[in-house]
């Protein structure tokens, strides 16, 4: 069904429903400080795939926060000119897509480290210890604790290790290391441009996921990639007694509230009919945004691959960065 | 002759004769055949379509709205006059830069399924960094129950835009692979049995149709196999109710040449993952 006007024209100005949390920019800083005390240590190993004689395949292993062996794809064109480097994320609870599939930014001229996220699809571990639930998914692991022990917290740790990592991994032009991701990806990608601004230079992002999540239970939403919020609130909080606690640590890994953080030029991208990632959550995260930007609807689109956007992208990443 | 397929790695013996069980049906696909009438004439037929599905003129190339920044490969949209006065419609990218390490480049002739359009420029682009050129038939978007009526046109179009992308200046013709998905599986089998040896590999990815009696014997992907003497890869989604596994199977039992099917119990009509990497060691050519 498409979008009535006055809810269009009223998402314009929406910024999300639970505020960002007042010491947050400390908490990460924190976060990161102790992501930066890991000792780096990582390999490189050729993939059960063959080399073609434009582009290597390789497995890269990093060991990331409590000494998680994390796994990501890299691939890279086979030149000795420093390339850019795209770092890809995944949607939930995937992995990164195929060898093949990766490829795309390769053939853009671009290096690609795709992650995959510990304990879900891909190879790379989860050494667990959450506090609290966690057979209801990955959102609400760890909610018993501090915000600091939150899966997504960990993973934005791991993340920040690997963006040392790239920084270390010889051909690569460190002036243009772009993010790519859609849902899960693209809240991972959007945080990790926050969290690491003098290293992304620009992002493309589609449907951020991790965002607004009280709107998302207010919507009776808490569904699919959701359903970790609709499992907490039925077991642990039935009549609210722990809503405010649940959502207030929340808005630490909240899309939005790292969206004020974000300095680099962001394309970003939305299937106005999307039922797993609610489009007002995707504006909140948007309109939050005070960096460069633009914004492009697809009327029609729910949760999907948008082909249209992806194309835009091979000239965002290409050329100098233009938003179109 | 069977093709080589993953089946002793996922049926348990035990098991095969179990009503319901994957592995009980994964041995009835082992030695599948077409269970179709097959007329006598079918090759007739075929060689019909082989006869006029001829280019009538060069392909008229002019550049794609997309892709201008990209220093590694050229985008283009491709127009090809055939016979009867119809155009067909492609995309062409084509590598360069980094991306082209010779003069003449391999060829993937591309192909997509029923029920969505032709396939983005980012997406084709996975093939500019393989060293690969992509020419895609843009055949609009043919939904799933109408593939029947649309796939005399279709096959007359894939077949002519085959044949054009062949003889593109900077294309290598004795380096050619076939590729697609769904209806494009079926459409890679069908350009790959026309064409013959210079189609050095074909790899599709739940290709219909196959086996299906609602659909000309010479335009059945099935049937078709039994002129496939290049290399052919299949990945078979089990779960597949648009392209049954009993269909693909017959399909890739009945090729010509060496051909290897791939199970996937797990999936259905859609893009896999794993199978996408099978692509990938498969299509490299030397």
């Amino acid at each position: 069904m498409p979008m009535p006007t006055e809810m269009r024209t009223a998402l314009e100005s929406y910024r999300g429903c639970t505020p960002v949390p007042a010491d947050f920019d400390d908490f990460w800083a924190a976060r990161m400080a102790e992501a930066d005390a890991v000792p780096l240590s990582f390999e490189l190993v050729p993939s059960d795939v063959p080399a073609y004689p434009t582009c290597e395949f390789l497995d890269l292993w990093y060991t990331g926060m409590g000494g998680a062996r994390i796994h990501a794809k890299y691939l890279r064109p086979r030149t000795k000119d420093p390339v850019p480097l795209v770092l890809q994320f995944h949607g939930y609870p995937g992995s990164s897509r195929s060898w093949l599939e990766q490829c795309s930014f390769v053939g853009m001229g671009m290096a690609l480290v795709a992650l995959d996220c510990p304990g879900q699809g891909g190879p790379s571990q989860d050494l667990g210890g959450f506090m609290g639930t966690t057979v209801a998914g990955h959102i609400v692991a760890g909610l018993d604790g501090d915000p600091s022990g939150l899966y997504y917290t960990r993973l934005h740790q791991h993340i920040r290790v690997l963006c040392r990592v790239v920084r270390e991994l010889s051909g690569i032009d460190l002036s243009r290391v772009f993010v790519n991701g859609a849902s899960q990806g693209g809240g991972l990608g959007l945080a990790t441009c926050a969290l690491n601004p003098d290293l992304v230079s620009r992002a493309a992002i589609l449907y951020p996921f991790l965002s607004d999540f009280r709107l998302v239970w207010e919507l009776g939403l808490d569904v699919v990639a959701y359903d970790g919020i609709g499992h907490f609130s039925r077991w642990f909080s039935a009549s609210g007694e722990r809503q405010e606690e649940a959502f207030s640590k929340l808005a630490y890994v909240d899309t939005k509230s790292f969206a004020h953080l974000v300095r680099c030029p962001v394309l970003f991208g939305t299937g106005l009919d999307d039922r797993v990632v609610p489009p007002p959550t995707q504006f909140a995260v948007y309109n939050n945004l005070t960096c460069p930007k633009a914004h492009h609807a697809y009327p029609g689109f729910a949760h999907e691959e948008i082909q249209e956007f992806d194309d835009l992208i091979i000239d965002f990443f290409c050329g100098e960065g233009r938003l179109s | 002759m069977s093709a080589t397929s993953n089946i002793d790695l996922l049926a348990l013996p035990a098991l095969r004769d179990f009503p319901g069980t994957v592995s009980a049906r994964l041995e009835a696909l082992r030695e599948r055949s077409c269970a179709r009438p097959v007329p006598a004439g079918w090759e007739a037929e075929f060689e019909g379509l082989l006869a006029s599905a001829v280019p009538m003129g060069e392909a008229v190339l002019t550049p794609a709205p997309v892709g201008e920044e990209n220093p590694c490969a050229r985008y283009s949209e491709l127009r090809v006059p055939r016979a009867g006065g119809r155009v067909v419609a492609g995309r062409l990218i084509v590598p360069e830069g980094v991306c082209r390490p010779s003069e003449r480049v391999p060829l993937v002739l591309m192909f997509h399924d029923a029920g969505r359009p032709v396939r983005g420029w980012h997406h084709m682009t996975r093939f500019c960094a393989l060293g690969y050129a992509v020419i895609a038939l843009d055949g609009g978007r043919v939904a799933p129950d109408a593939v029947a009526d649309a796939l005399p046109g279709l096959a007359a179009d894939a077949l002519a835009l085959a044949r054009a992308g062949l003889s593109l200046p900077g294309v290598d013709p004795d380096r050619v692979c076939a590729w697609g998905e769904g209806l494009g599986g079926g459409l890679a089998v069908l350009v790959t049995a026309a064409l013959g040896p210079r189609v050095a590999r074909c790899a599709v990815c739940n290709p219909l149709p196959a086996d299906r009696a609602d659909v000309p014997a010479w335009l059945d992907a099935a049937v078709l196999a039994r002129r496939v003497t290049s290399e052919l890869l299949v990945g078979c989604g089990l779960r597949d109710e648009l392209a049954p596994a009993e269909g693909q199977a017959a399909l890739a039992n009945a090729a010509a040449g060496p051909a290897r099917l791939v199970f996937y119990p797990e999936h259905a009509h859609e893009r896999i993952n794993e199978f996408e990497n099978e692509a990938l060691r498969f299509l490299r050519l030397s």
